[in-house]
């Protein structure tokens, strides 16, 4: 990014993580049922977790390249 | 089970009391320093954002929004994912600009005070619905517990401890921007708290009620409309909208914002609290549901919102009820007392000092201490006027309606956040139109309708009819949706309609990258300067410490006048006086007091050293390209650095940028004084002499003796233009030190002067042996009785003595060749240096027998040093007249060529044997044979011509004997006679 929020390699990575968190909530809201049991919505929520902080450990770590 | 009012009070003062004794032991030190900074502490303190509304209200929430809820904690789930694009950029600008609230940031941005005040003005009417929820909470929680009115008196006391706590801790300091580590102790571990008291209740909830998970899921099994009135309303309701408030909340609440940035200790907790953040919500809203139906399984009655105490209540758990009435006070105090110390600095930047800050420097005394206690004031105010909302509205309104006010208020800053992250186009005007109408709205949609439901005011009329029945089916989406809308619109219109200011531009530029350095001259020319300028807009008191903590955070000296530094310095004092007082009265300050005066000379200085100054401060990762070009760029400049020859930099206006550590160790000059100044005002010989030679054309200045203190070295120095584009050009200097080797050359010629000295000996004896024994037979044949003869006696006598002194002075002055240190160039004329070379040669065994026949003209003269050029001779007349055959002839010649003296020697010796020839220079090379040559002779020689800048060729063919043919500088009076001549 121009403000050195992320080289090249990292947009991918920041771009995958803006659409899973974006989708994930509508997802929950539309598909979420009574059948899935009262943990869906918070195993749905972890796995999003799960997945950000894996890619921001193991990607370009976004968060240091700013200068802040 | 009932509990005593009085029992609540004591444990809620008793738990405040331990708060204060933690912020306490963070403050005086007693608590480890990397505790304090752990990333984990930052993510806790972050927790400040689960209030009272959270810790009852999330109940109640579930209760009749089911798993919509969970939007207000997937909202901020959502931000903090987006950290590294969303929160990274506003953290670098906050701590670059010393930014302590959102006002700041936001003045910062669009450059006006206008804006300042309106974000201020809106975001105290928008907390303060919050802050009265908080003190509500703790009252309606005493309430349930004691089965009784609360006393006003309970919710008043409630207020005075937070008053105390948040102006003993939280303004500590003058500058608000200072990180307060008592307080962001005290807050994480409040959140600690109320996560452990939710997660008792939740596995009491759990296991008491209903004996386990699988207790849960028969219970579940059995009641199926439980858990489809949790899943419903996410199909049926306002969940985007929901989600978006959260999202908005989640950095842009003032104690967000305050804790996520203006305490933020580096980029790291903020890398880790994005996930670690969202952990902690995910853990703190696991036990509602299980909450929720233990308490619709036990039949409690009253609201869902307190089921939380309820349910231990109801258990019989006395230390669960009060663990969890505390969890609920920890939510609702940390909360209070963050807010509160966020919206004091943005009244106080922008609403207090601008009105006051003049009159105040006026009246004199000590501003910082002023500033303490207003800012302890507006605290101890905002908290009554917090009261006095709750007061107002007491029993008017559910927790969640109260909150979601405050949230949709909160979002009315989007809009100014999008400009300021990604449209640099976005303009002032556009912002406060936007903020005004969003604000009108959100006033005429929540606030309005809420103070009328308290009997505060009567309207006549209903401002939801305008938008029919999806008004009252979904007020937040109303709501949310018209008020930025509105908000949205009027700013992009503002925006496009007007232009922003240049300060605009330039702010704009400074948020979407690293702000580029203020080039120019500071009018003020030394650091005290600066403090008797800004005295006059803060007062002497201020100036002086804001002057010395700025050059203290640059590292630099008091008496600091260099150009590039002072700049530097303004741009610090401008940031740290934004800490205290906000950006635009710090600059304000900083653009009235200490000017900028338009300067020509090149930015190419300012811009290195501010690169540098960036790069080493900074404790980043780099990825990718930038790291391969920064590890590039490092590489340069160590090799640069560690160079074993001096080099510097030097702008085109003549401003140190480099100077490296082998010439501030030759020179004396640390590089933290050098870089920055003109070339011309470094310290003496150096600053003349480096000036001197970027002046002329040459491109190099070979041996330069310069005296330093008693010591004198001899220097090259080349240099080279850096054809760089035009704001990187510059010329590089490199200084060789020559000092040593002069050294070690003067030593082995002194050497090799006292072997020849030795060789010469035998033939000095014979020399001086016969005018002693002519002075013997002279002295012998005096007679007494004839004064004639005796006179004529004397006079030959002295003939005789005066030949041995001539022997035995050019022996000294041969043997004596001087030091390095001493060596001079000076005119030497060759005809006597000639001759008494020949003296010398001639007193040696092969001397003797040899002829030396010269042609030398008088008055030519070499520029050089006499002593060694004498050595130089004696030698190649020893090795002539050595090689000669006895009674042959060695002619020496010499004449002016150009700028040169050229000296011919030429023997009739046996010449030198091709192969020999390559190697004649070399040291400890002899023909001779052993014992009769040391093999330095020649090698000797060589060094010397070399160290005049002259020349010397050898010729010779095996049996045809050897010509030498030295070439020196000639003497100026001698070049110039030349020319002179046809």
């Amino acid at each position: 990014m121009a403000d050195g929020t992320g080289s090249g390699r990292d947009r991918p990575l920041i771009a995958t993580v803006i659409a899973v968190a974006l989708l994930a909530s509508p997802l929950l809201a539309v598909w979420a049922q009574p059948d899935w049991g009262w943990l869906a919505p918070y195993a749905v929520w972890a796995a999003i977790l799960g997945v950000t902080a894996l890619l921001l450990h193991t990607g370009n770590g976004c968060g240091d390249s700013d200068d802040a | 089970m009932t509990l005593e009012a009085g029992w609540l009070l004591a444990a809620a003062t008793g738990y405040l009391s331990l708060l204060f004794l933690i912020a306490l032991a963070a403050e005086r030190g007693w608590l480890p320093d990397r505790l304090l900074r752990h990333p984990a502490v930052y993510v806790l303190s972050l927790g400040v954002f689960a209030t009272s509304w959270s810790f009852y209200g999330s109940v109640g929430f579930a209760a009749s929004d089911g798993y919509q809820f969970l939007t207000i904690y997937l909202g901020p789930t959502l931000a903090f994912l987006l950290a590294p694009v969303l929160l990274a950029p506003i953290l670098r600008l906050v701590r670059e600009h010393q930014l302590t609230s959102l006002a700041d940031l936001f003045t910062f941005r669009y450059r006006s005070q206008a804006a300042g005040v309106a974000v201020t003005l809106f975001m105290l009417v928008g907390s303060l619905p919050y802050i009265a929820l908080q003190i509500r909470a703790v009252t309606e929680s005493a309430q349930v517990l004691t089965r009784q009115t609360p006393p006003h008196l309970l919710a008043l006391g409630f207020c005075g401890l937070l008053i105390l706590f948040a102006t003993l801790f939280g303004a500590r300091h003058a500058a608000p921007g200072e990180r307060h580590e008592g307080l962001v102790a005290a807050v994480a571990f409040e959140s600690l708290v109320k996560l452990a008291a939710l997660l008792a209740v939740g596995a009491l909830a759990l296991f008491g009620t209903f004996g386990g998970p699988g207790g849960l899921n028969e219970w579940l099994a059995a009641h199926p409309q439980a858990l489809e009135r949790m899943y419903e309303p996410v199909h049926s309701g306002s969940w985007t909208t929901l989600l978006l408030l959260a999202f908005a909340a989640a950095f842009l609440l003032p104690r967000q914002f305050h804790m996520a940035f203006t305490e933020a200790t580096d980029a790291r907790g903020l890398r880790i609290a994005a996930w670690g953040f969202p952990l902690f919500l995910l853990l703190l809203n696991l036990a509602i549901p299980p909450i929720l139906w233990a308490g619709q399984e036990r039949g409690l009655t009253g609201a869902p919102d307190y089921f939380v105490l309820a349910l231990p209540q109801a258990e019989g758990r006395a230390g669960l009820t009060i663990a969890a009435f505390l969890g609920g006070v920890s939510a609702a105090s940390a909360m209070v007392i963050v807010t509160t110390l966020a919206l004091a600095a943005m009244v106080m930047n922008h609403l207090l000092l601008p009105a006051s800050l003049a009159r105040r420097t006026a009246e004199g005394g000590n501003l910082y201490r002023w500033l303490l206690w207003m800012r302890r004031g507006v605290v101890a105010l905002i908290i009554l006027a917090g009261y006095a909302f709750h007061l107002l509205l007491q029993q008017r309104a559910g927790l969640v309606e109260m909150g979601l006010i405050s949230f949709v208020a909160v979002a009315q800053f989007l809009p100014g956040i999008v400009g300021l992250l990604l449209w640099p186009r976005a303009t002032r005007q556009g912002f406060v139109a936007g903020l005004l109408g969003g604000g009108t709205v959100w006033a005429a949609l929540l606030l309005l309708p809420l103070l009328e439901r308290a009997g505060f005011l009567a309207l006549g009329f209903d401002p939801t009819a305008l938008f029919g029945p999806v008004a009252t089916e979904s007020p937040w989406f109303t709501a949310t949706t018209a008020s930025l809308t509105v908000n949205g619109a009027l700013f992009l219109l503002g925006s496009l309609l007007t232009r922003p200011s240049e300060a605009e531009a330039q702010a704009a530029q400074a948020c979407v990258r690293a702000a580029p350095p203020a080039t120019g001259v500071v009018a003020a020319g030394s650091a005290e300067q600066f403090s008797e300028r800004l005295a006059e807009a803060v007062g002497p008191e201020v100036a002086r410490r804001e002057v010395r903590r700025a050059l203290k955070d640059l590292d630099l000296a008091p008496d600091e006048d260099r150009p590039t530094e002072l700049t530097r310095l303004r741009e610090r004092i401008e940031r740290n006086l934004s800490g205290l007082m906000g950006p635009l009265l710090a600059r304000m300050i900083v653009d009235e007091r200490l000017r900028l005066e338009p300067h020509t000379r090149q930015a190419l200085a300012d811009t290195v050293r501010h690169v540098e100054a960036r790069l080493a401060d900074s404790t980043i990762e780099l990825h990718g390209l930038s790291r391969e070009l920064d590890s590039l760029r490092r590489y340069h400049r160590q090799v640069l650095h560690d160079l074993p020859l001096g080099a510097a930099t030097v702008a085109l206006d003549g401003e140190v940028i480099h100077w490296n550590q082998s010439l501030a160790a030759l020179t004396g000059i640390p590089e933290e004084v050098a870089t920055g100044r003109a070339v011309g005002e470094l310290p003496a010989p150096w600053g003349g002499l480096l000036a001197g030679f970027l002046r002329t054309d040459d491109r190099r200045l070979r041996k330069v003796q310069v005296g330093q203190g008693e010591a004198t070295r001899w220097l090259n120095l080349h240099k080279a233009a850096i054809e760089a584009d035009r704001d990187a050009a510059g010329t590089v200097v490199l200084v060789e030190d020559l000092t040593d080797l002069q050294r070690l050359e003067a030593e082995l010629a002194h050497s090799e002067r006292l072997a020849s000295v030795g060789r010469l000996a035998a033939g000095v004896a014979h020399e001086i042996g016969n005018p002693v024994t002519n002075i013997d037979g002279l002295a012998q044949a005096l007679d007494p009785a004839d004064p004639d003869a005796v006179g004529t006696g004397l006079d030959q006598i002295r003939s005789q003595t005066r030949r041995i002194s001539d022997i035995l002075q050019a022996l000294m002055r041969f043997s004596h060749g001087g030091d390095a240190d001493t060596r001079a160039s000076e005119p030497v004329a060759v005809a006597p240096l000639v001759e008494e070379a020949i003296r010398l040669v001639a007193v040696s065994g092969s001397g003797k027998q040899t002829r030396f026949d010269r042609h030398v003209p008088e008055g030519l003269a070499i520029l050089g040093d006499e002593p060694r050029l004498l050595q130089v001779l004696v030698n190649l007349l020893g090795n002539a007249a050595d090689a000669s055959p006895p009674g042959g002839t060695v002619e020496i010649s010499a004449e002016a060529e150009n700028d040169a003296i050229v000296l011919d020697l030429i023997d009739e010796g046996a010449g030198i044997e091709p192969d020999h020839l390559e190697r004649l220079f070399e040291p400890f090379f002899t023909t001779k044979a052993p014992g009769e040559g040391t093999g330095l002779g020649l090698a000797v020689v060589y060094h010397i011509v070399q160290a005049h800048f002259g020349r010397i060729d050898i010729e010779s063919r095996a049996g045809e004997g050897t010509r030498v043919n030295l070439r020196l500088p000639a003497a100026p009076a001698t070049a110039i006679r030349h020319e002179e001549s046809p």
